[in-house]
C-alpha cells in the first residue's frame, strides 16, 4: 500500500505539473480567439502545436558539432527528473532524501547548461550573445536558490525538501525563510529566460520541441521547489488518502500564488540592488544567535 | 559513501588525511610521467620524490629539503607545470589541516573567511581566463577555497574531494593545453573553437573535466556542495555563514565558467585555421589526460553521500536521454540550405564566417563586467578613484 500510494501520488504530481504548463497557453489561445471573433478554438491547441513540431523531420545546422543532438535530450531529461523529484502534490518517497533540494537545483542547472550548449553549438553571433546573457541570468537565479537553500537548511536543520516547518518555527527562522522566499520570487521574476524568450539555438523539429517543453516545465518546477524549500504549505502526505484533496487544492494555491507574486514582483533597474539587499539580510539573519 | 568511509577512517588516524590528499597528486604525477618526453622523466621523478618527501618526511627540515628540490627541478622543466600546480593545493591543505588540528580556536574561523573569499574569486578568474593555464588556475583556486572551507568546518570529505578535484582539473587542463599548443597552435580560448569535429576525443576529455569542476551533478564539485549543505547546523557561526555565501557564489560562477571553458573551445566554429585543421591523436598524452578525466568522473560518482539517490537519479537521467535520442533518431533528416541569420554568404577566404561576428571567450566573459551594482553616486565616484589609483600603483 505504501509503495503503491507513493507511486500514485507521484503520478498525480506529474499530471498536475503537465496541467499547469498546459493551462496558461490554452487560456491565452481561447481568450485571444474569442477576442478576435474566431469563436471557440479548444483547449488542446498548444498540445497540437507541440505535437506537430515534434513530428517534423530533423534539421541540423551547418556547423553543428557531433554532440549537437545530445543537448536538447539532456535538457528535457534533466528537467523531467527534477519534476519527478520535486514534491509537487504530496510528501512522497523522495521527501526524506538528504540534500534533495541540491539535487533538484543541480538537475535544473544541468538542463539550463544543456540549453546554453545547444544555443552555442552552431557558433552564431546573435545566439552566442543571447546565451551569454542567459548565462548571467542563470547565475543570478542559481546563486539566489543556493543561498536560500543553505539559509533554509540552517533554519530548519536539513537540506531535505518539504520537511521544514511551515513558514519557520521561531521568529528568526521564519524571517530567514520569508527573506529567502522573497529573494527567490524577485530573482525568478527577473530571470531573462522565460519560456517565450529563452534562447533556443539553431534547432528545428523534435529538438526544438524538446527545448520548448523544457522551457515550459522549468518555471513550474522552480516555483514548486521554492515553495517546498521555504514555505512547505498545503502538501498532502502520500500515505494518507484523506490529505489528498488538500494536496490537490494546495498545488493550485501554491502555483497561483507564485504566479501572482512573480507577476507583481519588482522589475527594472533596481532589481539587482533589491536582490542584493535581500540576500545580505538573509545572510545576516542566518548567523544571528537564536 | 566510500569517501565517507575513508574519511571516517582518516578521522580516526590523523596522519591518514595525508594519504587522501596525496593519492590524487600521485595519480597526476603518474599521468604527467606517462605524457612527458623521455628526456624529462628523470626530472619528473625527482620532483615526484620531492613532493612525497614534502608530504611524508617526519622532520620539517627534510620535508623542506624535498619541497625545495621539487621547486628547483620544476623551475627548469616545462613538462612539470601540471604536476607542480596540482600538488601545490594538496601540500598547502595538508599543512593547514595540521595547523587547525593543533590550534583550532582562531585558525578555523580565519580559514573559513579566507575560503569564503578564495572560492568565488577562483571561479571568477576561471570565468575570465584567457587561456587554459588561467582556467586551470581559476578552477584550482576555487576548489582550493572549498577544500579550505572544509578544513575550517572540520569536514574531511569536503577537503579530500575538493582537493582531488583541483588536482585532476589542473593536471587535465594543462595536459590539454600541451596537446593544443602542438596540434592547434594556440592555447588562447579566443583562437580555438569548433574542436569537437576534429578532436572529438579531446572534447570528451574536456567535457568530463568541466562537468567535474562545475558543481553540476554528478561531479565531485557537486558532491562537495551537497556535503557542505549536509554539514550545516542550525545558526552557524559568522565565519561559517560567510563560507556558505562564498560556496553558493562559487557554485553558480563555476557552472558558467565551465560552460564557457567547454562551449567556446569545443563547440561553435573554428576561429583560426590551425584550430580548424587540428586532429586527435591516440598517444601517451591522450592516455594521460583521458585517465585524469576518467578519475574525475569516477570521483564524482563515488563521492556522493547517498548512493541510492545517485543510482536512481543518474539511471533515470541516462534512461530518459537514451529514450529521447532513440525517438528523435527515427525522424527523417532534412537537407536544407544553411540559414545565415539573414547575412550574405561568407566569402571563400572565410569558410567559417567572420570570427569577429561570432561569440568568443572574451566576449562571453564580458558578462562579468559592470555587474550592475547600483552604488550611491558619491560611493561610486570614490570607488572609481580607488580602482584607478590601484591600477596605477599595481601596474607591472
Amino acid at each position: 500500500m505504501t509503495v503503491l500510494s507513493a507511486l500514485f501520488a507521484e503520478f498525480i504530481g506529474l499530471a498536475l505539473i503537465v496541467l499547469a504548463i498546459l493551462i496558461p497557453p490554452a487560456l491565452i489561445t481561447v481568450w485571444s480567439g474569442w477576442g478576435a471573433g474566431l469563436g471557440w478554438r479548444g483547449f488542446a491547441q498548444p498540445w497540437r502545436d507541440w505535437r506537430s513540431l515534434w513530428q517534423q523531420p530533423r534539421l541540423e545546422p551547418d556547423f553543428a558539432s557531433p554532440l549537437a543532438r545530445l543537448w536538447p535530450a539532456i535538457a528535457l531529461a534533466a528537467t523531467i527528473m527534477a519534476g519527478v523529484l520535486v514534491p509537487s502534490f504530496a510528501r512522497n518517497i523522495w521527501t526524506g532524501v538528504p540534500g534533495l533540494a541540491l539535487w533538484i537545483i543541480g538537475l535544473l542547472a544541468l538542463a539550463r547548461m544543456a540549453r546554453l550548449l545547444a544555443t552555442l553549438d552552431a557558433g552564431q553571433g546573435a545566439r552566442g550573445l543571447a546565451a551569454a546573457l542567459a548565462a548571467r541570468s542563470f547565475w543570478m537565479v542559481q546563486t539566489i536558490l543556493l543561498i536560500g537553500t543553505l539559509a533554509a537548511a540552517s533554519a530548519v536543520g536539513s537540506a531535505s525538501l518539504g520537511v521544514g516547518l511551515p513558514l519557520g518555527g521561531a521568529g528568526l527562522n521564519r524571517l530567514v525563510l520569508l527573506l529567502a522566499l522573497a529573494a527567490a520570487i524577485v530573482g525568478l521574476a527577473n530571470d531573462q529566460t522565460a519560456p517565450g524568450t529563452a534562447p533556443e539555438g539553431d534547432l528545428a523539429g523534435p529538438d526544438l520541441a524538446m527545448l520548448r517543453l523544457e522551457a515550459q516545465l522549468r518555471p513550474v518546477i522552480i516555483l514548486l521547489l521554492v515553495f517546498a524549500l521555504f514555505a512547505p504549505l498545503w502538501l498532502a502526505t502520500a500515505n494518507q488518502l484523506s490529505s489528498w484533496p488538500l494536496g490537490l487544492l494546495g498545488f493550485w494555491l501554491r502555483w497561483g500564488l507564485g504566479m501572482i507574486a512573480m507577476a507583481v514582483a519588482p522589475r527594472g533597474a533596481w532589481r539587482v540592488g533589491l536582490i542584493a539587499m535581500l540576500l545580505i539580510g538573509l545572510a545576516l539573519v542566518m548567523v544571528l544567535p537564536r | 559513501m566510500i569517501v565517507n568511509g575513508v574519511a571516517g577512517w582518516i578521522e580516526g588516524q590523523g596522519s591518514m588525511l595525508r594519504w587522501g590528499l596525496l593519492a590524487p597528486v600521485a595519480l597526476v604525477a603518474l599521468a604527467v610521467l606517462i605524457a612527458a618526453p623521455r628526456s624529462a622523466r628523470l626530472q619528473l621523478s625527482g620532483i615526484t620524490g620531492g613532493i612525497i618527501l614534502g608530504f611524508w618526511a617526519p622532520d620539517p627540515l627534510i620535508a623542506g629539503f624535498g619541497l625545495l628540490l621539487a621547486i628547483m627541478l620544476a623551475a627548469f622543466c616545462a613538462a612539470a607545470k601540471p604536476l607542480a600546480l596540482s600538488a601545490a593545493p594538496a601540500l598547502i591543505l595538508a599543512a593547514i589541516w595540521a595547523l587547525i588540528t593543533a590550534q583550532p580556536a582562531p585558525l578555523a574561523a580565519i580559514s573559513l573567511i579566507v575560503a569564503a573569499l578564495l572560492a568565488p574569486l577562483g571561479a571568477l578568474f576561471a570565468l575570465r581566463a584567457p587561456d587554459f593555464t588561467g582556467l586551470a588556475q581559476g578552477f584550482g583556486l576555487g576548489l582550493f577555497g572549498v577544500a579550505l572551507g572544509g578544513a575550517g568546518l572540520g569536514l574531511a570529505p569536503v577537503t579530500l574531494i575538493a582537493s582531488a578535484g583541483a588536482a585532476f582539473s589542473i593536471g587535465g587542463l594543462l595536459l590539454i593545453e600541451q596537446r593544443l599548443s602542438e596540434e592547434a597552435g594556440h592555447v588562447a580560448l579566443d583562437w580555438l573553437g569548433g574542436l569537437a569535429r576534429g578532436m572529438p576525443d579531446l572534447s570528451f576529455v574536456l567535457l568530463a573535466l568541466m562537468l567535474g569542476v562545475s558543481a553540476l551533478p554528478p561531479g565531485p564539485a557537486f558532491a562537495a556542495l551537497v556535503l557542505i549543505a549536509s554539514g550545516l547546523g542550525p545558526a552557524p557561526s559568522l565565519s561559517a555563514g560567510a563560507f556558505f555565501l562564498g560556496a553558493a557564489l562559487w557554485a553558480g560562477l563555476s557552472a558558467v565558467a565551465a560552460l564557457r571553458g567547454f562551449a567556446l573551445v569545443a563547440l561553435g566554429r573554428p576561429r583560426s585555421l590551425r584550430a580548424a585543421a587540428a586532429e586527435d591523436a591516440r598517444d601517451r598524452i591522450f592516455a594521460a589526460m583521458a585517465g585524469l578525466a576518467a578519475a574525475m568522473v569516477l570521483l564524482g560518482l563515488i563521492a556522493l553521500p547517498s548512493t541510492l539517490t545517485l543510482i536512481g537519479v543518474i539511471g533515470g537521467l541516462g534512461g530518459l536521454v537514451a529514450l529521447l535520442l532513440a525517438l528523435v533518431h527515427q525522424r527523417r533528416r532534412l537537407e536544407q540550405p544553411h540559414w545565415t541569420e539573414g547575412f550574405a554568404k561568407p566569402p571563400l577566404w572565410l569558410p567559417f564566417d567572420d570570427p569577429k561576428t561570432q561569440m568568443t571567450a572574451t566576449g562571453f566573459a564580458a558578462i562579468t563586467l559592470g555587474a550592475g551594482f547600483l552604488l550611491p553616486a558619491w560611493l561610486n565616484d570614490h570607488s572609481k578613484k580607488l580602482r584607478r589609483w590601484l591600477a596605477t600603483v599595481l601596474a607591472p
